[in-house]
């Protein structure tokens, strides 16, 4: 199984897949890398990535960096898998913190931007089908939403308050427990 | 063009560091540097959050109201948060915490998630009774009237005190009875209904006890109690279970408390009004002495129901030794299996006594309410480790809460 496993893995390795980005730059990456998207795996399963993937909704800077995302998270994946077979329970057990530890470091690191930029790859996330990197996005946004107040939220994300004073006051009167 | 309604914006001045090359501005043209996440984002996003932030991020604007009341995000966010909330309801037997707090819902880390506080005339009146599926049953001083407080929207049904017009004719006198209220929700119908027992059994033995049901439709005013058929023997009305709209008792006859065991389950159906068949308690061990242990305590078993799991469950308690509960498996033939045990730690005896189970979770630990001392505790009965979640007051009304805490005054269902 775990050789079969990883044959597979040479073979998807070997094959090579082109993105290209909203401002038309070209990304060659690894089928392994492409297919932590699930939107491009049902493109190849189709067999339609021949002559390249036009991705028109992600601009080259988001795509580079949703590209280093997969890169890393690939890896990773294939690293447990493989070092599942030659090692020790203890010695795997060893090798797998250190993984998880690393690609942490990582997406800590990888979610230092902008708002901007964090908006961007959430939607690029949102259209290329990336549970892993979508989940990381939008819970950093959700974490720097938590206890905040309404009128800091609308500060902080430029919103209109369209409520009238009236459905304000209903709004707390409904749930005035939230607001203690 | 106007945005769609439902959106979260961001100007690009707000936006920290380095600023995006003009060319990749991809605007749909009328929003300038302004860009938008579109509303499947934001959905994502916000599901992350606590029912009490998304309450209050309600008061953001018309487009995050609309979002935070739609049904679908409400199912969404409890199917994404399926960890159980507990009520913890306050009253005359446990006193109040500061603040007329009447209950508190609160998660398995024992962090408060929602305060109630009593008002009005409530005050040092309303008591917590118990909790069953989205509602907390109150009542108010020593008179027989009952409230359901649906803790998530602050609504409050009021059952009448009166009773049903059969009854009213046999002109009791009512206040030598106590009553008690069960209510459970009919599976066919998702009808709520409420069964209420008067008692006068421990004054009078041989006195029949009274039985009427009331249809919770939130509607009709003037709705009364309406009389149904007592039940085949008296029941000990002070513990019971409520499982899929079907309220169980013990037989009165040869239970009493901990020193006797008991025999037979009557069972109310709430969907039918009916009594149902009579069947008999499991094949319990009754333990006779305290198990090697020298105590004058004469209590050394206790029986309780307890609707665990969407089951039935008699819950054996051994005085300072083990804990037994046993499900219903199948009513007609009677069939009981010991699904559970609980061994207990001697440094804590008093507490098998009063052990109540509330959730069996997934990987076999139970969640339990401890009532003498207001513990919630978990139990692993593999290992006989338990933790304490919450440590509240003594004797407080505890039960799961099964609502959702997003929901609205006016939402159906």
């Amino acid at each position: 199984m775990a050789s079969a496993g990883s044959g597979d893995e040479k073979a998807a390795a070997a094959a090579m897949i082109t993105l290209i980005s909203s401002d038309n730059e070209k990304f060659e990456v690894t089928e392994a890398t492409a297919t932590l998207s699930q939107t491009i795996r049902h493109m190849i399963e189709d067999g339609c990535t021949d002559g390249g993937v036009p991705l028109p909704n992600v601009t080259s800077k988001i795509l580079a960096r949703v590209i280093e995302y997969c890169k890393k998270h690939a890896t990773a994946a294939a690293g447990e898998e493989g070092s599942s077979s030659s090692f020790s329970d203890a010695a795997f057990l060893e090798v797998d913190r250190a993984f998880l530890e690393e690609l942490e470091e990582f997406d800590d690191a990888f979610l230092e931007v902008d708002r901007a930029t964090l908006f961007d790859l959430i939607l690029a996330a949102n259209y290329l089908d990336i549970k892993g990197l979508l989940n990381l996005t939008c819970q950093k946004v959700a974490d720097s939403v938590k206890g905040k107040t309404p009128e800091q939220i609308r500060e902080m994300y430029n919103i209109v308050n369209d409520l009238t004073p009236e459905e304000e006051a209903e709004i707390r009167r409904e749930t005035q427990w939230a607001f203690e | 063009m106007r945005n769609p309604p439902l959106m979260l914006q961001i100007g690009d001045s707000g936006a920290s560091g380095m600023a995006p090359p003009s060319k990749r501005s991809r605007s749909g043209g009328g929003g300038g540097a302004l860009r938008t996440l579109p509303l499947d984002a934001l959905f994502e996003i916000l599901l992350r959050l606590t029912a009490k932030e998304l309450c209050r991020l309600r008061a953001v604007s018309r487009p995050w109201r609309a979002l935070l009341s739609d049904p679908h995000f409400i199912a969404a966010h409890a199917t994404r948060h399926p960890d159980p909330l507990v009520v913890v309801g306050y009253g005359l037997s446990s006193g109040y915490p500061d603040g007329n707090i009447l209950c508190d819902i609160i998660d398995l880390s024992g962090q408060v998630v929602k305060r109630i506080r009593a008002t009005g005339d409530g005050i040092g009146e309303d008591s917590v009774v118990s909790a069953r599926l989205e509602f907390a049953e109150i009542a108010r001083g020593l008179s027989c009237g009952c409230q359901l407080l649906n803790p998530a929207t602050g609504a409050v049904t009021v059952l009448p005190e009166e009773l049903a017009d059969e009854h009213a004719a046999l002109q009791l006198d009512i206040f030598e009875y106590r009553s008690v209220v069960a209510f459970g929700k009919v599976a066919s119908t998702g009808e709520y209904k409420a069964l209420r027992v008067f008692d006068n059994t421990f004054d009078e033995p041989s006195s029949e006890q009274l039985c009427e049901v009331f249809t919770i439709d939130g509607r009709s005013r003037d709705a009364r109690w309406r009389a149904k058929r007592a039940p085949p023997c008296p029941v000990h009305v002070s513990n019971m279970a409520v499982v899929n709209g079907i309220v169980y008792f013990f037989f009165h006859d040869g239970y009493w408390y901990g020193y006797v065991k008991p025999k037979f389950i009557a069972s109310f159906d709430l969907g039918t009004e009916e009594w149902r068949r009579t069947i008999q308690v499991p094949m319990f061990k009754f333990e006779d002495s305290a198990l090697g242990l020298s105590s004058s305590h004469m209590e050394f078993n206790r029986f309780s129901l307890a609707s665990l799991n969407d089951c039935l469950a008699v819950v054996h308690c051994v005085y300072s030794a083990y804990i037994d509960i046993w499900f219903l498996m199948d009513f007609e033939k009677g069939l009981w299996a010991r699904q559970h045990s609980i061994q207990i730690k001697q440094n804590a005896p008093d507490d098998g006594i009063f052990v109540h189970p509330l959730l069996v979770l997934n990987d076999g630990r139970i969640v339990t309410y401890i009532g003498n001392r207001g513990i919630l505790r978990i139990y692993n009965p593999r290992t006989t480790d338990y933790t304490d979640l919450a440590v509240t007051m003594p004797y407080v009304a505890m039960d799961l809460y099964t609502g959702n805490l997003l929901s609205l005054p006016n939402a159906a269902g």
